[in-house]
This record gives C-alpha cells, sequence and structure tokens, in this order.
C-alpha cells in the first residue's frame, strides 16, 4: 500500500503525440472525441519477389511530420524520428526549461516493441537481395531499442536514469509507469516517458498477418478493427509516438507548471497461463494492484482506456478483467479503445492510452470505441460506440496495456489537487 | 567528372544533409569544422567505399582538411587495379 510520507508524487505536465490522427493533442483528442478512424488498406510488397500483402494499417500523415535537428535525422529509423517529435512536444508542452534544470536528476523512459524495424529492412535488403557487402555504418545506431532516449539525451544533454523497455504492446505502459517510481523514489526529478513503433513493412507486417492477429481488410477499410463488437476479427496495424513529461509533484507546482494530473498508480504484473492467449485474472491483476497502489477505490474512477485489440479473445477476457477488478462499480465505467481508429500502435499503445486518460480528467469527456455496430452479449459493458461524450465530474481514468507474452500493466491517473 | 570533383561532390552531399553550407567546403577547411567528426567521418568513408568500389582503411583516414581527405582518397582509387571494359 502507498505510503504517503516516503514516496513522493508525480505530475504530469506535458504531452507529445504523433500518431495517424495528428500531431497537435488538441487535433488528435478532437478526431478521438469524433470517433474518426485513420484506418485505411494499406499495400506492401516484398522487394525479394514482388508479392503483395494488403492490410488494414494507419500511418502517420505526411503534413503531421514535425521537424527535427538534421543532426538527429541521419542518425534515427522512422520509430526514433517520431519518438522526438512527439518527445519535443510533451518538453514544449510543460514549459519546462532544461538548460535551467538539475539535468543529472532528469532522464528518458522509452517503450517500444519492434525498434528500428524500417532502417533493419533496408540492411537487409541491402546485403539480401541487392548483395552489396556493407550496409549503412549508422544502421547499428539507428536501429538500437534505445534510439529514441539516446537522440533527446544528446540534444539536451540529459545525465539522469535513461531507460528502454521492449516489452511488446505493454512497453510504453511499463516505461511510464518505471519512470513514475524513479521519481517517487527518488532517483530523478523529471522523466520524459512514453512510446513509439514504426512497424510498417512488408517483413514485419507479414509477421503479423501470419500469426493470424490482424483482421481482414474489411468492406469498409475503416471499419476493420471493430473492438468488443461481436463480428471483430482481428486488430489493425498503426504507427505512432507518444509522450509525457512526468515530474515531482511540488517541485513541477513551484515552478508554477500546469499540472494536467497525477501519476497516481501502476500496477505491472504477469499473464503467464499462454504466452499470447489472456486470462481474466491475469488481465485483472495490474487493473487491481494499479487501484492498490494509488490507494484509491474504484469508485473514484469513471473511464478506461482499454487495450480493446479486436481479437475475439482479448476483448471477451478484458471486459471480464475490469469486472473483477471494478466489481459492482464496473457497470459504471464508460470504456473504449483506441485501436478501433488508429490502429494497434503496439510499444505506444499504452502511451497513446494514457493520452485518453489524461484529456479525459481534463476535459471531461470520453472518446468513443469506433466501429461499434453489432454489440457482443459477452462484452457488455460501457464502451461508448461511435462519439465520444461529456462525462462532467470524471475525476480519474486508467489504461490497460497487455504484451505479447504476458507482461500486463495498467497505469491511473487523477485530477491534480 | 574527374576523381576529385567526384570526391568532392559526395563531401558537398554529406554536409549538405546535416544542414552546413557546402560552400565552406574548400581544401583547407577543417573536417571537424564541416561538422565531420569521427562518426560522421565513417559515414563519408562508406559513401567513398559506395561510389568508388573501393576499401577505405578507417585507422588511416585523415580526419584533418579536405584537401587531406581528398588526397587520400584519390591515392586508393589510383592503386585500385584497373578493371577494362569488357
Amino acid at each position: 500500500m502507498r505510503d504517503g510520507t516516503s514516496r513522493r508524487r508525480v505530475a504530469i505536465t506535458g504531452i507529445g503525440v504523433v500518431c495517424p490522427l495528428g500531431s497537435a493533442v488538441a487535433d488528435v483528442w478532437d478526431a478521438m472525441l469524433a470517433g474518426r478512424s485513420a484506418v485505411t488498406a494499406r499495400e506492401f510488397i516484398s522487394a525479394a519477389t514482388g508479392t503483395t500483402l494488403t492490410i488494414p494499417a494507419a500511418s502517420v500523415p505526411d503534413e503531421s511530420l514535425k521537424p527535427i535537428p538534421k543532426a538527429s535525422e541521419v542518425m534515427a529509423d522512422k520509430f526514433g524520428k517520431l519518438a522526438l517529435m512527439a518527445m519535443q512536444d510533451a518538453i514544449a508542452d510543460s514549459g519546462i526549461s532544461l538548460p535551467q534544470a538539475d539535468r543529472t536528476r532528469v532522464g528518458i523512459s522509452t517503450g517500444t516493441s519492434m525498434g528500428g524495424v524500417i532502417e533493419t529492412d533496408i540492411g537487409f535488403n541491402t546485403i539480401y537481395v541487392q548483395k552489396r557487402p556493407k550496409v549503412h555504418p549508422f544502421t547499428v545506431i539507428k536501429t538500437m531499442f534505445n534510439s529514441p532516449a539516446s537522440l533527446l539525451c544528446t540534444i539536451h544533454g540529459l545525465s539522469g536514469p535513461v531507460l528502454s523497455y521492449g516489452i511488446t504492446c505493454a512497453a510504453s505502459s511499463v516505461a511510464i509507469g518505471e519512470a513514475a517510481r524513479q521519481i517517487q523514489h527518488g532517483y530523478a526529478d523529471v522523466m520524459i516517458a512514453g512510446g513509439t513503433e514504426a512497424p510498417l513493412t512488408y517483413p514485419a507486417v507479414n509477421s503479423w498477418v501470419s500469426a493470424q492477429l490482424l483482421a481482414p481488410v474489411h468492406q469498409m477499410p475503416a471499419q476493420s478493427c471493430r473492438p468488443f463488437d461481436a463480428t471483430r476479427n482481428g486488430t489493425a496495424l498503426g504507427e505512432g509516438a507518444a509522450y509525457f513529461v512526468l515530474e515531482e509533484y511540488e517541485q513541477a507546482r513551484s515552478r508554477g507548471a500546469r499540472i494536467l494530473v497525477e501519476l497516481v498508480g501502476y500496477g505491472v504484473s504477469t499473464d503467464s497461463g499462454h504466452l499470447t492467449q489472456p486470462s481474466v485474472a491475469g488481465q485483472a491483476r495490474p487493473m487491481s494492484l494499479a487501484l492498490a497502489d494509488a490507494g484509491i477505490a474504484p469508485e473514484a474512477i469513471g473511464y478506461v482506456s482499454a487495450h480493446g485489440t479486436a481479437t475475439k479473445r482479448n476483448d471477451a477476457t478484458e471486459t471480464q478483467a475490469i469486472r473483477v477488478a471494478f466489481g459492482k462499480h464496473a457497470e459504471r465505467l464508460a470504456v473504449s479503445s483506441h485501436k478501433s481508429m488508429i490502429g494497434h500502435l503496439v510499444g505506444a499503445a499504452g502511451a497513446v492510452g494514457l493520452l485518453q486518460c489524461v484529456m479525459a480528467v481534463v476535459t471531461e469527456k470520453v472518446p468513443p470505441t469506433a466501429n461499434l455496430h453489432t454489440p457482443d452479449p459477452e462484452c457488455n459493458l460501457d464502451y461508448v460506440p461511435h462519439v465520444g461524450r461529456a462525462l462532467p465530474g470524471l475525476r480519474g481514468a486508467m489504461v490497460n496495456a497487455f504484451g505479447l507474452g504476458g507482461t500486463a500493466a495498467s497505469l491511473l491517473v487523477t485530477r491534480p489537487h | 567528372m574527374t576523381n576529385e570533383e567526384q570526391i568532392l561532390t559526395l563531401v558537398r552531399e554529406l554536409v549538405a544533409q546535416q544542414g552546413e553550407s557546402p560552400d565552406a567546403i574548400v581544401p583547407q577547411a577543417q573536417l571537424a569544422d564541416l561538422g565531420i567528426d569521427s562518426l560522421r567521418a565513417i559515414d563519408l568513408i562508406f559513401r567513398f567505399e559506395e561510389a568508388f568500389g573501393i576499401t577505405v582503411p578507417m585507422e588511416d583516414f585523415p580526419q584533418t582538411t579536405v584537401a587531406d581527405a581528398v588526397a587520400y582518397v584519390i591515392k586508393l582509387l589510383e592503386a585500385k587495379p584497373k578493371v577494362s571494359a569488357a
């Protein structure tokens, strides 16, 4: 249980996002509330054989890409560039002055599932298809999983804890939760935390299709990912990044920061029954742990940003898991999945879900689950179908992320006080 | 294009990609002043190797002036066995 005297508090003071719905937080939020889907039918071509693969996918629009320092551009894969764009925006949004901060106590915590997929693909293409003797010398730096963190570190001269988590769909939730712990236990005062993913290459897409994780392209491609719907048949793949500035609460307050929410709870555990199939107990556990970590009752939470991948198993299991964790109060929760609109951002999914939680508490509105036309008796909570709605008095929100391999993480935020 | 002109074109491309002005590339310019530190020198060497099909040993690559770097690569090009056109 939480001991207020020995653990410091964590404020979230800035958000940055680059995703298929855009790269300005306000615009992304408006699009989410409107239930807009950025998922389309996207074709990928094998460089070796010309074979094509068409899947439902959502990509970052070109006009949403933001400038980053030229010196960073040449050193970065797309997953690193997207991360840098979002991290820069989060820092600007927070109003914090890094040059004036004690940078030995400023760190980074970033998650990704597949890392430098695009540059890895270019490297393999160079060797196997073009049969050239050497890949580009920066391939190592571009593809290393800690690339996003190193890029930011170098720009700002940060020398606090710089951590990278490779935990599939739970990577960014864990990155953010662990960043909070660094602050809570006094190892850092500021942590820039979040996740990034840029997996849209033929081989990566092929691996997801082969594992039977993706939905076929729907007659209306934007509706391919239908979380909690009776006709759901898999997820769509997305790309993007979302990052937050986490600060020690009192320090944020004394510098006059605009505190969006307090990050009050984090639960991480493992659903270890099966490598890919979830269990109710396994998914309920991080939710219960997060509530206990925060020392608050389920009734304090009004919204859950679900993992909601639109696979048959996840959505039914998650529904029951929410009931286990929240008890009778589950009936009163608003629950939704952003994957219906932007696909699965994998290593960034938890972070995007946290964005939804923060914005929900700040604006007292909850975003919808798009494409929910046919209710499923096995999924019988309030999933806010089609469009978002106002929820006056909303004070607390939770985001779930359940990774392939079992790591399950939940984060909890509440209105600041 | 002479060897020297080809080499300078590659240097200009690298420098421009980093956001520095290619006009600063004069023979006596220091590579370090052009933003070509040891890490970017590796990129430059890679481009020379790809363009000319030679191997440029990193240890001996001069990290001093543009003129020194150009002279070094020209020496390697001239030492390369000539392949007659089929």
